[in-house]
């Protein structure tokens, strides 16, 4: 069965949810962003052990089925911007749909009323994200991070830079406090 | 770094090493003096765990790049027609010459133009005082146009000329005639 798991966002959370799935021990098939596959129902006690666990880590497990879509929403979201490689020419819209096998209006509809935003702006906050800490590395020109992360133009991503944190990339540059935020735990 | 995991693996990290951070925030951690082999070290832990020092690669991208520096103006280069720093460098070093530069500047606070026009003045000067070779040899080693070339940038860069700088080095001694 496949336990649902809220705010696994990298490759540490995963490190983090393994080592506690191998302390338990609760033996697993897959384990991925959000979602780990245990090999038999664990039983209430172990389960609530895990549960406790995942809490004290900043993980919550989900048990009911609007949480648990709209973990994965934001995990496909989470795994696009900051963990694939390659710019996908598909819209949002139509990988969320194939992800998830849902109908997209059915998912923003769920979407907005569980999380305080719509899935559009989860994944600017998460893209915006993205660019402050490639911009924090001081490695790639604004260019190349602007193709990176699919922009049409350097331009584009400053002005949607700008409108998300109120200054422009090369003021964010200039800061000496971080202002980075955990991706598990993003405000607009 | 993206979330309080990778805070706590990387904390986690520092207090094996017996290191003692006074702040760690999403890509970055304030460390005290680290001894060379603890870098080392945590380079390699930091690795395992999926991150990589970003400051390395910005020292390490400036010392490539002052190492090539040094071979092309070293004297015994072999100039190509034609010959550009910036391309030679981003054939060499596999880098788009803007990241390079952006690099050089974030870890040398000055441009690499700025530091090439520095270090192969230096080796002019060398060049003009240890052995007696004439202008146009050490134009054509140094990858100049010709000796006006480098004598208009040697004025501009050091506000003398080059005789006047050889003279002010190593002064002619004239052997007067003996009193009779």
């Amino acid at each position: 069965m496949v336990l649902h798991i809220k705010n696994m966002v990298c490759d540490r959370c995963i490190m983090a949810v393994r080592n506690e799935l191998e302390k338990l021990p609760l033996p697993y098939s897959d384990l991925r962003l959000g979602e780990v596959t245990v090999a038999a129902d664990p039983g209430p006690d172990t389960l609530q052990r895990f549960a406790g666990n995942l809490r004290s880590l900043g993980f919550e497990l989900l048990d009911d089925q609007r949480s648990q879509t709209v973990e994965r929403i934001k995990n496909t979201i989470i795994n696009l911007v900051h963990r694939s490689g390659e710019v996908s020419n598909l819209k949002l819209s139509a990988i969320l749909e194939q992800e998830l096998g849902m109908d997209y209006h059915y998912l923003t509809t769920l979407f907005s009323s569980v999380e305080a935003m719509t899935i559009e702006k989860f994944a600017i906050l998460q893209r915006i994200e993205r660019v402050k800490e490639l911009l924090t590395y001081n490695e790639l020109a604004l260019g190349e991070i602007a193709d990176q992360l699919g922009y049409s133009s350097p331009q584009h991503l400053s002005q949607q830079f700008k409108k998300t944190t109120g200054m422009t990339p090369s003021q964010f540059r200039g800061l000496t406090e971080n202002t980075r935020q955990p991706l598990d735990k993003l405000k607009g | 770094m993206v979330c309080e995991r990778c805070i706590s693996a990387v904390k986690n990290t520092l207090d094996t090493l017996g290191l003692h951070a006074t702040g760690i925030t999403l890509g970055e951690v304030a460390l005290g003096a680290v001894p060379q082999e603890k870098i080392a070290e945590l380079r390699e832990r930091l690795h395992v765990l999926g991150f990589s020092l970003a400051e390395d690669k910005t020292y390490l991208a400036a010392a490539a790049v002052k190492k090539l520096v040094a071979e092309v103006y070293s004297g015994g280069f072999d100039f190509p027609a034609g010959f550009r720093f910036s391309l030679y460098a981003a054939g060499k070093l596999r880098m788009p010459y803007d990241q390079l530069s952006a690099l050089f500047v974030a870890a040398e606070k000055t441009t690499i133009e700025a530091y090439i026009l520095n270090r192969r003045m230096e080796k002019v000067k060398d060049l003009l005082l240890q052995e007696d070779l004439t202008l146009e040899t050490i134009a054509f080693r140094l990858g100049f146009t010709g000796k006006a070339h480098l004598a208009s940038q040697f004025k501009a860069l050091t506000g003398t000329t080059t005789s006047r700088f050889r003279e002010q080095a190593a002064p002619k001694i004239t052997v007067a005639p003996e009193n009779p």
